[in-house]
């Protein structure tokens, strides 16, 4: 329908995408935009047209753009029992407690599970640890930060 | 305030939030919308359509109706992982502002189903692996390539896991020796003789 190559149409798509993806990744303000546009010679009505195309869908490319950023598996939920040894082929009139823990994790769509055992005073020390970390949030460094970041 | 129900902690902000919402509704509906969240808590399928009909007359959004249903499964199970009797649960749902009749029916249909709750959420724990069932064949070898006259028995075993980790079957075989499975039944039958002082 356009009456040119399906070559040249591939190009101009390429080009374009580009253009935009590239200029919502650095956020670059309107008047950077025309200047850089400026220099590719088109009309101004041309100019004027890829600045709306621009600004209109900026906010759109910038979210598709954040999902593109590498992920660590995450948190999806724990499983756990809480079991006692008596006895062994070894040893009888045993005690020997023992927490078994299923981590389920989320990592780019799929689900995996890390099966974990600990005694009760190493679950004591993690718990322990990990309430030590929450409470780095409320240092005032940590409060400082966040303060700025807002 | 500390709820039995609960654990002994607290009660979540959400599940305070959502009592007024389950007063909204007649106490004859909440107890059919019970017995609808019992069958999903027990495996079966949730109609869910027929909650909504039960739920119209009370003009609940549709995120109230998803939060009634919420509320209403972390109430029963809950209830029935830390064993409480169905009267503490009428009073502590009482204490948090449920009108008294939507209590007791709620707690008469947990009442009829907590057994079953409670073993159906033990099936449910975290297990591992799962022996499935063991195959046995008994063979007797005559010679091989090492010793012309062997004649010695040997006992062929599979045993069918299911494994906790990935979920599927698995099949281990065994071949073992006459005496070897001699000593392997005998520990075992120490091991079994150790669990039945148990129950």
């Amino acid at each position: 329908k356009l009456n040119i190559g399906a070559d040249t149409v591939q190009h101009g798509v390429e080009g374009l995408t580009y253009l935009l993806t590239e200029s919502s990744k650095l956020m670059i303000s309107e008047i950077d935009f025309q200047d850089s546009i400026h220099v590719l010679g088109f009309s101004d009505e041309l100019n004027k047209l890829l600045l709306q195309l621009y600004l209109d869908n900026r906010k759109e490319i910038r979210s598709i753009l954040s999902e593109l950023a590498p992920k660590l598996p995450s948190y999806h939920s724990l499983e756990w029992r809480l079991d006692v040894q008596l006895a062994s082929r070894s040893l009888r009139q045993q005690i020997k407690p023992a927490v078994t823990l299923k981590l389920h994790l989320n990592q780019d769509e799929d689900q995996i599970a890390q099966v974990l055992q600990t005694d009760p005073s190493t679950l004591l020390h993690l718990i322990q640890q990990l309430e030590q970390a929450l409470g780095e949030m409320k240092t005032n460094h940590c409060r400082r930060i966040v303060r700025n970041m807002k | 305030m500390r709820f039995r129900f609960c654990g002994d902690l607290d009660c979540p902000d959400w599940v305070l939030a959502e009592i007024s919402t389950l007063a909204k509704i007649s106490s004859v509906k909440l107890k059919l919308i019970c017995a609808q969240v019992l069958r999903d808590l027990l495996g079966d399928a949730i109609e869910y359509e027929k909650i909504l009909k039960l739920t119209s007359d009370a003009k609940l959004e549709s995120g109230d109706v998803k939060a009634t249903i919420a509320v209403l499964s972390f109430i029963l199970s809950s209830a029935a992982k830390h064993n409480v009797d169905s009267e503490s649960l009428s009073s502590e749902l009482q204490q948090l502002g449920l009108p008294k009749e939507h209590a007791s029916g709620l707690c008469r249909s947990y009442e009829e189903k907590q057994s079953s709750l409670q073993d159906s959420l033990r099936a449910c724990s975290l297990r591992l692996s799962q022996l499935g069932s063991v195959r046995w064949r008994v063979d007797y070898t005559l010679s091989s390539s090492e010793l012309r006259e062997v004649n010695e028995p040997l006992v062929h075993l599979v045993f069918n896991l299911r494994d906790g980790e990935r979920g599927g079957m698995a099949a281990v075989p065994i071949a073992i020796s006459a005496d070897k499975f001699r000593v392997l039944l005998a520990e075992l039958k120490q091991a079994q003789a150790l669990m039945n002082t148990l129950l």
